[in-house]
């Protein structure tokens, strides 16, 4: 108990990682399955995509979760990130890895998305992912 | 007793306010369905009633997603609905 209000433990898994926090809760018909209002799972929703972004924990079910957070078809996606359906299909799955500079743009489309924003998908619009960031580098 | 026109009808004005989740569905929902709460919300105001066998306590409606048809169960309450459930046809 909260202020007077029932606390329950709102749990949800992202492939390896358990996110979970006490939320507000009214009583389920078992005593071991309360009940959540949607309002406060989108909460814990969302701060689990700022932990996975702020993290960079990329897995195949992380970027998963950060599409469907981002709101987008896996077309839509790959259209964004100037790759073939087949490749978000296979991250996904596991058989690649997406790469960092994909993987930071999908958590902000994430993480925007979340909050009305459209920022990144009107860049990604414009502009192709890998001319978002430039890297310089040394060769020897 | 609602019928299925009446479960729509609440259905297509359903707000964030109105939903809950019961937890067993919680954790089965992100693992399993690739679905954030607001998509299954807008999923949910279009949704086709497939059984109302067991209304007004309780109902399933079917959606499309990714090329599949997702049916979702759920408890109708005086507050708005609860989702007890989730699976494929």
């Amino acid at each position: 108990m909260a202020d007077g209000k029932f606390m329950a433990l709102a749990r949800f898994p992202v492939g390896a990682w358990m996110f979970q926090a006490l939320l507000p809760a009214k009583p389920g018909k078992t005593p071991d399955n309360p009940r959540f209002a949607m309002t406060e799972l989108m909460k814990l929703e969302r701060a689990a995509t700022l932990w996975i972004a702020e993290n960079v924990a990329i897995s195949k079910e992380t970027v998963r979760f950060l599409r469907s957070q981002a709101g987008l078809t896996q077309a839509a996606l790959a259209e964004l990130l100037d790759v073939d359906a087949r490749t978000v299909a296979r991250w996904e799955a596991g058989e690649t890895v997406i790469d960092r500079a994909r993987f930071d743009a999908l958590a902000r489309l994430a993480l925007e998305h979340g909050e009305g924003d459209e920022t990144t998908l009107s860049r990604l619009r414009a502009e192709p992912v890998q001319r978002l960031g430039e890297i310089d580098l040394k060769v020897a | 007793m609602k019928s299925a026109a009446e479960v729509l009808v609440l259905l297509s004005r359903l707000s964030e306010e109105q939903v809950s989740y019961d937890a067993h569905t919680v954790l089965f929902h992100v693992e399993q369905l690739g679905l954030s709460y607001s998509q299954i919300l807008l999923a949910l105001r279009s949704a086709t009633v497939v059984d109302d066998g067991g209304l007004p306590d309780s109902c399933i409606v079917e959606f499309p997603h990714e090329g599949q048809s997702l049916l979702c169960r759920f408890d109708i309450n005086t507050d708005g609905i609860t989702i007890v459930g989730f699976g494929w046809r």
